[in-house]
């Protein structure tokens, strides 16, 4: 069986998400296997499935900058996305797909991997979902049921506005955010930052990514338009994602009245040195407790998510050092961080704070 | 040729068959293909996720229950789930309306489902609208048995309770 390319080129932001969610929702049985390409024309926020918008978005700011903010049918969290990635979806019926999401994953993530490799990038498919240039990600993916569809999401990210991404989000401080920018701008890069001017064209790029996904899924790619009954569906679905009742789910407060920063927190930003590495640490405190937190350093953890499910589960905890320790312990039961305990951790989420 | 074994339930009556490490419960009605069990108990239908869904999901991150008191068509979600690497739909195989979510289990641990599947990880309660077209389409005993090890063999996986 052929699978289908449906490359729709540069479109509105809001109709490159309409599109995955329209062709996921009208695959059938009997539709072939599809890969849809499309390249947002406005800057937008993208939001998972399952957030809060006025929580994660600061929504004042998206609104006096004219940057809509949708929520999309895929995990994960806001991304402020742009003309400087190109997005493609593996849009395949779920009886075609494997059973196990770490094989559907290896299956459609091996296409971008060797686009990558390529274009000259040494980019690895790091398990579960992340693709990476040593040690850095190049952009995100995600996956979905979608109808009878499963959908895998993921971009040719050629640039990122980092300092826009870092801007839309509501943050504990400035401090905070500047710290969160550093960080992303340490682990995410781009096309465009590994290659310079030997960065291929977005066309090239997306000839170059057609072409793996046809090698790595042993399968042609024709290229093909979208059928009347997927052109209705992607229609329906710019109606639904730019309906406020689905971006505020539940029915939560667009802006205005939620908790503003205030004064009276602090950021301690606290460096220790393990003997598996360093461990820096950016933490919000609020009222005693810990508001906000990002980990990074040369440490080795694994999972890949145990890193960020630490970080979720620190906040909320009391900051002093008993109540640290027993949550870094209980989250590190199971994780595999060589020459790293959870008293290293603690100690770098105790430091004292700056002024 | 694999082996299943019974393992007794909490009820002595009642018998788990396991297969491949997966649990399928005497006492439940399932919609094999959309791994999802219901149990009728009166005119209402609680339902949940079976062990081979929450195996194959992965740790539950969040969940979104469709509200008490709106109504659910056949093969609508009742819920939809994100796990850490995907999001998905849980749908009613009838006709009905919510009438109780199991969203305070799920506040006090996200991972309910994932560890107990068939009791304390129960979804949604639902009455449905005609009892006797609810159970068209829902395996039981043997019949669910035999159907559920051809599914985990045609998926090709074990079961896991990831969060133990």
């Amino acid at each position: 069986m052929t699978i289908r390319l449906l490359d729709f080129g540069q479109v509105g932001s809001l109709r490159s998400l309409a599109i995955f969610h329209g062709v996921g929702y009208a695959m059938r049985q009997d539709t072939p296997d599809t890969i849809t390409i499309t390249r947002p024309a406005d800057p937008f926020v993208s939001i998972g499935h399952h957030q809060d918008a006025g929580a994660e978005v600061d929504l004042d700011f998206c609104d006096e900058a004219g940057v809509p903010v949708y929520r999309r049918e895929i995990g994960g969290g806001a991304v402020y996305l742009d003309e400087g990635q190109t997005f493609w979806h593996t849009i395949f019926h779920q009886s075609r797909v494997p059973s196990a999401l770490s094989d559907v994953y290896a299956r459609f993530l091996a296409g971008p991997v060797l686009a990558l490799n390529r274009m000259g990038i040494p980019a690895i498919h790091r398990p579960v979902n992340d693709i990476q240039v040593e040690g850095r990600k190049i952009g995100g993916t995600g996956a979905a049921t979608v109808g009878e569809s499963m959908i895998v999401a993921g971009s040719l990210m050629f640039d990122f506005n980092y300092e826009l991404m870092v801007r839309v989000l509501r943050v504990p401080s400035e401090k905070f955010r500047d710290k969160m920018y550093s960080t992303m701008k340490e682990y995410l890069t781009t096309i465009n930052r590994e290659l310079g001017e030997g960065a291929p064209s977005r066309a090239e790029g997306v000839r170059i990514l057609t072409e793996c996904f046809a090698q790595t899924l042993g399968s042609e790619l024709v290229l093909d338009e979208p059928r009347p009954d997927e052109l209705t569906a992607i229609a329906e679905q710019e109606e639904r994602i730019a309906s406020r009742d689905w971006l505020h789910l539940d029915g939560l407060p667009a802006s205005g009245d939620m908790v503003k920063i205030a004064e009276g927190v602090k950021v301690i930003e606290g460096v220790h040195k393990a003997p598996g590495g360093l461990v820096r640490a950016t933490v919000a405190v609020r009222d005693g407790l810990v508001d906000g937190l990002v980990l990074s350093g040369d440490f080795f953890m694994e999972p890949a998510e145990a890193l960020r499910e630490l970080q979720d589960a620190l906040v909320g905890v009391r900051h002093d050092a008993d109540a640290v320790l027993g949550v870094v312990k209980e989250q590190l039961v199971d994780v595999d961080a060589p020459g790293l305990d959870a008293a290293d951790v603690t100690a770098a989420v105790m430091a004292e704070p700056q002024t | 040729m694999r082996r299943s074994w019974k393992l007794k339930g909490s009820n002595a009556s009642d018998g788990v068959i396991v297969y491949r490490g997966c649990a399928v419960p005497d006492g439940y009605s399932y919609d094999v293909p959309g791994d999802l069990w219901v149990r009728f108990e009166g005119d209402v239908a609680r339902m949940g996720l079976t062990d081979v869904a929450q195996t194959r999901m992965g740790k539950m991150v969040s969940i979104r229950f469709k509200r008490v008191g709106k109504r659910v068509a056949a093969g609508k979600s009742i819920a939809t789930v994100e796990s850490a690497k995907w999001v998905g739909p849980i749908h009613s195989p009838f006709d009905g309306e919510i009438i109780e979510t199991n969203d305070a289990a799920f506040a006090q641990d996200i991972l309910v489902a994932n560890k107990d599947p068939y009791e304390e990880g129960w979804i949604s309660l639902v009455r449905p609208d005609d009892r006797a077209t609810a159970l068209i389409g829902l395996l039981t005993d043997e019949a669910a048995v035999e159907a559920y090890k051809q599914r985990i063999d045609a998926l090709d996986i074990s079961c896991l309770r990831c969060a133990d």
